[in-house]
């Protein structure tokens, strides 16, 4: 509840000057070892790796710039343990519905576009399935993970940019899956970086 | 090893920032860390919950038992800089503080599932980054800068745990010289004074580090975003 409380504060204090420039656009995305594998001690084989598509939606303002918008990240290569000393996890298929929610600094580089940077986080809907030795368990998750995010707009057009992004967040789903005993011990990370590419319109642009 | 790092640091930021001075600047800055220690594992996590992976792999639930989830540790940051930049090469000194704020407590169960566990992990540190690269000025209104270097990394790194048959606790301070990326950015209100944000990446981890039978690493890797205000003048 905190930290719902805090994020409206944050989007109530930049609503204040909404007259400014809003956007909204496409973007493509892709992460590398969804779920973390290669962080977990014992665990061997090909990390999961995503690629995302969704809907951007931005407010510039003079100096501020909230963002948020939708994302689906999809397993284009799914997890695969080859050798695991730490339980019976055997694939991962990660998927989820992001929606990031962040704020900053904008800064409006004459000529160029803008760049910038803010903090916040993200909701997470987590999907998809981790396969372990007693079978297939389905993910179904909702959880919310801090963040940093940062960015750079290059204008292609007066009222089109071309958009490049990097994204970092930190978020653990409780146990889903058993991989030994008696008990669920095999949590969904994530946590880790995340790269969009795509194109926003400017409305109200002068 | 580390003193080969520190030694390269300095020097680059020397190299970096001498002959005739341009602007110094002074920001204070404060911010956040979304995951603060990194794995906090520990040795006697792994003998004796049988979790090798610390906070990563600590929680369990299942058995009836209500476990209340750990998770990552989330910590404030608070910080000063001192910079000095020239034709467009910047070098930095600071010191930063982070606490822990949330995070870190919960309930799991013992690898027999037979009782439940309290669990506790904590984590503070402050480090002095050093820092050098490029910031590149557009219109005399906005700044975009980009460097690397190191720090010194100080804290320590505590956990705990409890049932009816476990009572454990470990706490573990050190040092590292962790390497150090980060991105910035600021607009200059006047000639004096500017705001920006800044995302600092440390990587780094103490060597092991023993207290009683148990022993870990302080594990000093991760972002840091602050937000700053800074105060420029020339010498």
């Amino acid at each position: 509840m905190k930290r719902i409380i805090s994020i409206l504060l944050l989007f109530t204090a930049n609503i204040l000057y909404a007259e400014d420039k809003f956007s909204a656009g496409v973007t493509a995305g892709y992460q590398y070892d969804v779920g973390m594998i290669s962080e977990q001690t014992g665990l061997q084989g090909k990390v999961q790796q995503n690629i995302s598509a969704g809907f951007v939606l931005k407010l510039d303002m003079s100096r501020l710039f909230l963002r948020t918008g939708v994302e689906y990240s999809y397993p284009f290569q799914k997890g695969k343990i080859s050798y695991s000393s730490a339980g019976s996890v055997e694939r991962t298929a990660v998927s989820f519905i992001e929606v990031p929610v962040y704020t900053g600094v904008n800064l409006v580089i004459r000529d160029f576009g803008a760049f910038y940077m803010g903090g916040g986080g993200s909701y997470i809907f987590g999907s998809g399935n981790v396969k372990t030795a007693s079978g297939n368990k389905k993910i179904n998750e909702q959880l919310f993970g801090y963040g940093i995010i940062a960015g750079v707009q290059s204008e292609i057009y007066s009222n089109a940019s071309l958009l490049f992004e990097w994204e970092y967040m930190s978020a653990r789903t409780s146990p889903v899956a058993s991989t030994a005993g008696t008990y669920k011990d095999y949590s969904i990370d994530y946590s880790g970086q995340r790269f969009r590419f795509g194109i926003i319109y400017h409305f109200n642009r002068d | 090893m580390k003193i080969v790092r520190l030694l390269i640091g300095i020097i680059f930021v020397f190299y970096a920032v001498s002959s005739s001075a341009a602007e110094i600047s002074i920001s204070p800055r404060i911010g956040y860390s979304p995951a603060v220690g990194g794995s906090m594992s520990s040795g006697w996590q792994s003998e004796e919950l049988d979790v090798e992976d610390g906070i990563y792999g600590i929680n369990r639930s299942g058995g009836g038992f209500a476990v209340s989830g750990i998770e990552s540790p989330v910590g404030i940051v608070a910080g000063i800089d001192l910079g000095i930049l020239r034709n467009s090469i910047y070098g930095k000194a600071g010191i930063e503080y982070l606490y822990q704020v949330s995070g870190g407590t919960g309930k799991t169960i013992d690898p027999s599932g037979t009782e439940l566990v309290k669990v506790k992990y904590s984590q503070w540190s402050f480090d002095i980054p050093l820092t050098a690269g490029v910031s590149l000025l557009f219109w005399g209104e906005t700044r975009i800068y980009l460097g690397c270097g190191i720090a010194f990394a100080y804290g320590t790194y505590s956990n705990s745990f409890s049932s009816a048959t476990l009572d454990h606790s470990g706490s573990f301070t050190g040092y590292a010289i962790p390497l150090v990326a980060e991105a910035g950015c600021e607009y200059l209100i006047n000639e004096r004074f500017s705001a920006g944000c800044n995302i600092m990446y440390l990587n780094g981890k103490s060597t092991v580090i023993k207290d009683g039978t148990d022993y870990a690493r302080i594990d000093f890797t991760g972002f840091h975003f602050t937000a700053s205000a800074a105060f420029h003048f020339n010498i």
